[in-house]
C-alpha cells in the first residue's frame, strides 16, 4: 500500500560531520542507500539552527537522528516519542548555543512542529567527539538505520 | 557596602565571556569584561595564503557575519592589486551585505534582545506569548539567508565571493523569484521598525563617541571614509595612525582606542552619523515618535538594528530591480606585492583589515580589527556607568541581569573578537 501523498514523513539527521557526533550523518547515508526509504524525505543537516524549523514544519511526522550523551553505556540506542524528554536548557541562549533541542522547544512554543516526532539517538562517549567514529558506533549506526527503516515502512501498512 | 560579583558565563551573547565586578563602599572599584575564548590565530595562519584562500578562510571567522570579513578582505586585496571590479560587482557586494545585515540583526533582535524588552528570560518563553513577533523575525532572517545563498552559494561560510567579484552570477529568474519574496514581505520590515519604536526604553543616556563609515551618496556598507561625531574624517589607509589596539591581562580579545579614548561602532553609531542618508519611509516612521537620532541611549540600538533590517530590504529590492546578468561576474587577478586596507561595516560595526602581499602573490602579514574588539572599552565604561546608575545595592542576580542587558545592546560577537556572562562580584 502506498503512503498517502498528503502524509509527509521526514527523516533528519543532525550533528557535526566530525568525530562521533557524526552519527546523524552516518545513519542518513545508510538510509539513503536503501530503496525502501525512497518514499520518504531523508536529509542530513550539519547544525541547522533555525533552518530546521523551516524544513520540518510541513511534515506530518518527523524522525530525528542525533548523537546523545547521557549516563547510558556508549552504543545505547535511544528512542523518544515527542520532545518532552528534551530538558529545557538554561535557555540563556546565544545563536551559537542554539542547538537542536532549543530549536525544537522554540518550534513547540510556536506550534509549528509536526504532530508526530520521534527522536532516535546513539549514545556516544563525550571524549570521542574529537575522534573518528569507532567501529562499535558504526555498527550501531547500521542497526539504528534498519530500525528506522522498519518504522518508516509501518506508515505504508 | 562592598562585595565582589563574578558572572562566569554571559547569557544571550554570541560566544563566551564573563564579568568580574569589585564594589567597595558602594562604588565600582574594578570592572573587567573577561573574554576567555581561545585566540583564533587567523592573522597568523593567513600568512603564505593565496588571495582567494584568504577570502575562504576569513569567512570562517564568524558563522553570522562571514560576508563582512570577506568584503573587508577583498577590498584590501584589490587595493594592492589595483583592481576595479566594476559597477556590477559593487552592486552585488552591496546586495550580499544586505543579506548579512538582515540575518545577523534578525537573530540578535528576536533571539537575544527582544526577551529583555518584553520581560522574558529567553526567546522560547517569549515565543509562547508573542509567536507572531518570533515568526516575523524568523521570516526576515530566512530571507537574509536566502540572499546570502544566492550570491554566496551557501549561507553559512559562503564560498561565492572571490577577489575580483563572484564566482557565479545569479540567474535572472533567481533574482526575480527572490525579488518577489522581498516585496511580499516588505511590510514585515516596516512592522519591525514600528514595533521597535513602541518599546519602552530606560533612560540610559551617556556621552560617547560614535565612529562609522560615511559615504556621500548612500548609507554605508562597503565603502566610505571613517568618521566620528568628534570630528574624525580619515581614509581607511590612515586607521593605524588614529586607532591603537592593546592587550589587557584579563581578555584574549584586544582593546582598541581612538586617540586614547573609547568609542562606539555598530548600528547606533552608523545611524547617529548617517541618519540623513536613510530613505524617507524609514525617517517618517521615526519622526512620528519622540525618538531622535543621533541618540546617546544605547538601549536605542535595537531600533537601529530594526531600521537597518528595513533599509536592507529596501536596498535589496532596488538592486534586484535593476539587475542585469553580467558578461563576467569577476575580473581576473593581477597579483602584485604591496600593502592594502579594507574597511566595511559589519553588522556589529567597523571591520578593518590590513594585508601585505609578497612578490609571489602570497600573504606576508595580515591584521584584522573586529568591531567587538573596538567596543570592549566602551562596554566597560557603559557597564560602570549603567550599573552605578541602576544601583549597586541590588542583588547580585539583579546586577547580573542588568549587566547582561547593557552588554547585549552592543551585540558583541565574542568569537570574532578573539581572533557569556559569568559575573564575579567582590564586595568589601
Amino acid at each position: 500500500m502506498k503512503l498517502e501523498a498528503s502524509f509527509k514523513v521526514g527523516v533528519v539527521g543532525v550533528g557535526s560531520p566530525f568525530g562521533a557526533d557524526n552519527v546523524g550523518q552516518r545513519v542518513i547515508a545508510l538510509l539513503k542507500q536503501s530503496s525502501k526509504s525512497k518514499a520518504f524525505k531523508i536529509e542530513y543537516f550539519d547544525r541547522p539552527g533555525m533552518h530546521l524549523l523551516d524544513y520540518v514544519k510541513n511534515f506530518n511526522a518527523l524522525h530525528l537522528v542525533d548523537a546523545i550523551i547521557s549516563e547510558k553505556p556508549v552504543g545505547t540506542i535511544h528512542r523518544y516519542e515527542g520532545i518532552e524528554v528534551l530538558q529545557e536548557s538554561n535557555q540563556q541562549l546565544s545563536s551559537h548555543g542554539f542547538g537542536v533541542a532549543e530549536v525544537l522547544l522554540l518550534g513547540e512554543a510556536l506550534e509549528c512542529l509536526p504532530k508526530e516526532i520521534i527522536i532516535h539517538g546513539i549514545e556516544i562517549d563525550k571524549e570521542s567527539l574529537k575522534n573518528t567514529i569507532s567501529n562499535t558506533i558504526n555498527n550501531v549506526c547500521e542497526t539504528l538505520a534498519k530500525k528506522i527503516e522498519m518504522e518508516l515502512l509501518q506508515y505504508q501498512t | 557596602m562592598s562585595k565582589e560579583i563574578h558572572i562566569p558565563v554571559l547569557a544571550r551573547v554570541e560566544g563566551e565571556g564573563a564579568l568580574h565586578l569589585k564594589i567597595i563602599d558602594n562604588k565600582i572599584s574594578s570592572l573587567k569584561l573577561q573574554i576567555y575564548e581561545p585566540p583564533r590565530m587567523f592573522e597568523k595562519f593567513l600568512e603564505k595564503r593565496e588571495p582567494n584562500e584568504v577570502i575562504d578562510a576569513v569567512a570562517r571567522i564568524c558563522g553570522i557575519c562571514p560576508v563582512a570579513y570577506q568584503m573587508s578582505a577583498v577590498q584590501a586585496i584589490e587595493q594592492i592589486f589595483e583592481m576595479d571590479p566594476g559597477p556590477w560587482v559593487r552592486e552585488m557586494r552591496r546586495l550580499f551585505y544586505c543579506g548579512e545585515w538582515m540575518e545577523s540583526h534578525g537573530i540578535h533582535i528576536h533571539m537575544l534582545a527582544a526577551p529583555d524588552f518584553l520581560g522574558y528570560a529567553s526567546v522560547i518563553e517569549m515565543a509562547k506569548d508573542y509567536p507572531d513577533i518570533v515568526k516575523r523575525g524568523m521570516r526576515l532572517h530566512a530571507l537574509g539567508m536566502e540572499l546570502l545563498s544566492l550570491l554566496g552559494k551557501r549561507s553559512v561560510h559562503p564560498v561565492g565571493a572571490c577577489v575580483g567579484g563572484f564566482f557565479y552570477a545569479p540567474k535572472l529568474k533567481e533574482i526575480k523569484h527572490l525579488l518577489t519574496r522581498f516585496k511580499e514581505n516588505m511590510a514585515l520590515a516596516e512592522d519591525l521598525v514600528k514595533w521597535s519604536l513602541s518599546l519602552s526604553f530606560p533612560d540610559h543616556s551617556q556621552h560617547f563617541t560614535s565612529v562609522s563609515l560615511h559615504h556621500p551618496n548612500e548609507y554605508p556598507m562597503n565603502e566610505g571614509r571613517i568618521v566620528s561625531d568628534g570630528g574624525l574624517d580619515i581614509d581607511k589607509n590612515e586607521f593605524e595612525e588614529y586607532f591603537q589596539e592593546s592587550q589587557v591581562p584579563y581578555s584574549t580579545a584586544l582593546h582598541c582606542r581612538l586617540q586614547g579614548n573609547t568609542y562606539l561602532v555598530g548600528p547606533l553609531a552608523r545611524i547617529n552619523l548617517n541618519y540623513n542618508l536613510l530613505p524617507d519611509p524609514i525617517k517618517h516612521l521615526v519622526e512620528k515618535t519622540t525618538i531622535q537620532f543621533p541618540s546617546n541611549n544605547m538601549f536605542h540600538s535595537i531600533i537601529a538594528r530594526c531600521i537597518e533590517v528595513y533599509y536592507s530590504m529596501i536596498e535589496a529590492v532596488r538592486i534586484m530591480e535593476d539587475y542585469r546578468y553580467p558578461e563576467q561576474p569577476f575580473i581576473p587577478i593581477k597579483q602584485k606585492s604591496g600593502i592594502g586596507f579594507g574597511c566595511t561595516e559589519a553588522p556589529r560595526g567597523l571591520l578593518w583589515h590590513r594585508y601585505a602581499f609578497d612578490s609571489d602573490g602570497l600573504v606576508k602579514s595580515s591584521r584584522i580589527v573586529p568591531p567587538t574588539s573596538q567596543n570592549q572599552g566602551r562596554i566597560e565604561e557603559d557597564l560602570r556607568h549603567g550599573l552605578e546608575s541602576y544601583g549597586l545595592e541590588h542583588s547580585d542576580e539583579a546586577l547580573r541581569h542588568q549587566g547582561e542587558m547593557i552588554i547585549r545592546n552592543y551585540d558583541p560577537c565574542i568569537s570574532c573578537s578573539t581572533h557569556f556572562l559569568k559575573i564575579n562580584v567582590d564586595r568589601s
